[in-house]
């Protein structure tokens, strides 16, 4: 990688315009926020209790963080000092967006308040302005970039090498949890405190809730009773109280966000990026839903025994229809965010996005459930694949149906349609292919 | 060595091959186990014992051979079948936003025999709370509630592996016993893996032995310490080379020497010492000896 990063900035030397210097380090910075979030995950799930006892351990990890230095921030600073710019001052900054990011993605309670900041400047432009102003002209701003940073990057490394003793607390088939079921998710969330220990309890009762109703229906040998336990066990809170809670939560960060961006000068995004970005999210749902599939496999030779079904392929096939129920949360998280973007909108935009995009959250959910059911039998879990694959399922038949809803009610009804059709139909093969062999109860 | 498969057979495996990419993990195993009988599956770390078990049940993907569970091909049994069996894994991950009494209630209305009375007496007596979320169980309170679910239904079959392996000594002799106590009735068959030989012995299991991707051999413990036997060789050393079929090992140290013998009569073994003008004395071994030199 330090290579590739070396050889990649090395190609700028052959260009003369500063835009293309400008557009490298924009686009390096951009970069550098999904680097810095991803690599503090990875962080995250390696630094154990256990872990944390192996020789050198700590030795290692400031290792990397050198190399990331070296990489991200001086690499980059010495190629804009080599044209000119001020490299202490791009250094610092990337330093600053590198140590932001990594506090974000290792769980760093207030860390998600920080990008706060850029949609608050973008309500108040001259304020922007001002501190755009102070920041490249100050010889100071350097020095109090790297202070922010380092004071961050301190807070980071404690916050890694925390050692608890977390327990699994929810059934981590639950794209609808806002808890995983690792030790370190446990503990980012009692590190959250209040509030998120508060939503926990509430998700927790109304799981008890369901399963005692469900239960109580399973009991009296109620038809269907025992197809919707299994739901119940992969997707504790795909019910009622556990959607609308969710939903309610979604409406609120959401809510807070459209007003941010709506007050700002510049005006909220393209209905279509809008339509398309929610689809995406609404989709990559899903990642989780495969992610916990996976884990669950082993645990499920209890439910084999008990269900006792006629054979191992009715119990895929019946596994795969329990997972249908994250449908329906699914598609309802879509369309609660496509209406209050919608609000953003004029009402002809709107009326678009939220029909449009309704289908379109509803087939991207239908194909992201379909990739789900085809890795059902992998061998381990597909991440990159499969943030890869749901993200343009989710993303491409949104911005279809709003596309063809926008340009006219006719046009959005044959391309919702289509797009339906060929939703259910992947859909249904991948139903298909998953249910044509036992499902594994290997670990992954 | 195996018993003969008889029309009562629990679980009858033949030619059972698994693989995990090249390593073969078992390796054409034959095996059947008569019903009513309690076995201990006995195997270093990495024999094969979990992976045997899972196969046994159908939980794993086979290369070769065949399982069949009371009669049935373990790729079709029928729900009733499947309701005849107990099993409890090694590990328990499930449910953790469950509480106990939710998760075993749960498990009860799916089957016909449910003994609710034993559940409870259980959860008392191993102080397991029912009110508990099983995320907040120890792994010890797991495994236990991991074996009143397997064992509340009333199975003919139980697979039990590593039963025992988090519970201190004092709660796992406890455990042990009441185990087999509730188990150890006509027409029931126990089989669980373990690498605890006390527990074995004390349980009085059958013993069988999964070493190098078979069943060594299934046999009670009483013809295995007859079988094999520690010999001290006195009043002079074989050469130090000698082998004979039968002598698993030979240990000369010290000016002493003696053979870990398996399958020999006394006759024989006091005919080869004498050969080099020794006396052979014959010892029986713990079991926890027979299987460092066998195992």
């Amino acid at each position: 990688m330090g290579l590739l990063m070396v050889g990649g900035w090395s190609l700028l030397l052959f260009f003369s315009n500063p835009k293309v210097i400008y557009g490298a380090l924009g686009a390096h910075a951009y970069a550098l926020l999904f680097v810095g979030m991803l690599s503090a995950m990875v962080w995250t799930s390696v630094c154990r209790p256990e872990t944390q006892t192996l020789p050198g351990f700590k030795r290692v990890l400031a290792s990397v963080w050198t190399i990331y230095g070296l990489l991200f921030v001086a690499l980059p600073g010495a190629m804009a000092y080599a044209y000119g710019l001020d490299g202490w001052l791009v250094a610092s900054a990337l330093l600053a967006l590198l140590a932001t990011s990594t506090a974000t993605g290792s769980g760093v309670k207030w860390a998600g308040l920080i990008w706060l900041a850029p949609m608050l400047l973008g309500i108040w432009p001259d304020f922007a302005k001002e501190i755009w102003r102070t920041l490249t002209t100050s010889v100071l701003a350097p020095v109090l970039l790297v202070t922010v940073s380092v004071l961050i990057a301190r807070v980071v490394w404690r916050r890694l090498l925390i050692v608890t003793d977390g327990a699994p607390t929810l059934s981590p088939a639950d794209i609808n949890a806002s808890d995983l079921s690792s030790a370190a998710d446990a503990a980012r969330i009692r590190q959250a405190g209040g509030l998120a220990i508060w939503m926990q309890k509430v998700q927790h009762d109304a799981s008890a809730r369901a399963f005692d109703s469900i239960l109580g229906r399973l009991q009296q040998q109620r038809p269907g009773a025992d197809r919707r336990m299994l739901g119940m066990v992969l997707l504790p809170n795909a019910h009622w109280r556990g959607i609308a809670l969710e939903l309610l939560i979604a409406a609120v960060f959401v809510g807070i966000l459209v007003l941010v961006i709506a007050s700002q000068r510049g005006g909220p995004p393209p209905a279509g990026m809008a339509a398309t970005y929610i689809g995406m999210l609404t989709a990559l749902r899903f990642q989780q839903l495969h992610r916990a599939t996976m884990m669950l496999r082993p645990s499920l030779v209890d439910v084999y025994f008990a269900a006792a079904p006629s054979s191992q392929l009715a119990f895929t096939a019946a596994i795969a229809a329990a997972l249908r129920g994250a449908l329906l949360p699914a598609t309802l998280f879509g369309l609660l965010l496509l209406g209050i973007v919608s609000l953003m909108y004029p009402a002809e935009q709107r009326l678009a996005m939220i029909v449009g995009g309704g289908v379109g959250v509803y087939a991207g959910s239908l194909a992201s459930l379909g990739v789900v059911l085809m890795l059902l039998d992998s061998e381990r879990p597909r991440v990159i694949l499969g943030l890869v694959v749901l993200g343009m399922v989710g993303a491409i038949p949104t911005s279809l149906c709003v596309a063809a809803a926008s340009a006219s009610p006719a046009a959005g009804a044959v391309v919702a349609a289509l797009v339906l059709i060929a939703a259910f139909g992947f859909h249904q093969r991948a139903y298909q292919y998953a249910t044509r062999w036992p499902i594994r109860f290997d670990a992954p | 060595m195996n018993d003969i498969v008889t029309e009562d057979s629990a679980l009858v495996i033949e030619g059972l091959r698994k693989t995990f990419g090249k390593q073969t993990v078992l390796d054409y195993l034959d095996w059947s186990l008569p019903a009513g009988r309690v076995i201990g599956l006995l195997g270093r770390n990495g024999a094969g014992k979990s992976t045997l078990i899972r196969c046994a049940l159908g939980l794993s993907p086979i290369d070769d051979g065949t399982v069949r569970l009371f009669g049935e091909d373990v790729k079709q049994l029928k729900p009733e079948t499947l309701h005849r069996i107990g099993y409890v894994p090694q590990s328990f991950d499930l449910f953790p936003w469950m509480k106990v009494r939710q998760y075993l209630d749960f498990h009860a209305a799916f089957y016909a025999r449910w003994n609710r009375e034993l559940c409870d007496g259980l959860l008392g007596r191993w102080e397991v709370d029912a009110a508990k979320k099983i995320g907040e169980l120890s792994q010890g309170q797991r495994q236990k509630l991991a074996i009143i679910r397997a064992i509340a239904p009333d199975p003919d079959l139980l697979l039990l592996d590593e039963p025992v392996a988090s519970l201190d000594p004092q709660t796992r002799r406890l455990f042990l016993d009441e185990l087999l106590r509730l188990t150890r009735r006509p027409g029931k068959t126990v089989v669980f893996s373990t690498h605890i030989t006390t527990d074995l012995e004390r349980a009085d299991a059958e013993i069988a032995l999964l070493k190098s991707g078979r069943i060594q051999f299934s046999c009670d413990l009483a013809s295995l310490k007859a079988r094999v036997l520690r010999v001290d060789l006195i009043d002079a050393l074989p050469p130090a080379d000698w082998r004979h079929p039968g002598i698993v090992r030979q240990v000369i140290s010290d000016g002493a020497a003696y053979w870990i013998v398996d399958g020999l009569d006394e006759a024989s073994v006091t005919e080869f010492a004498a050969r080099f003008g020794a006396r052979a004395v014959a010892a029986s071994l713990s079991l926890e000896d027979i299987f460092i030199e066998l195992g």
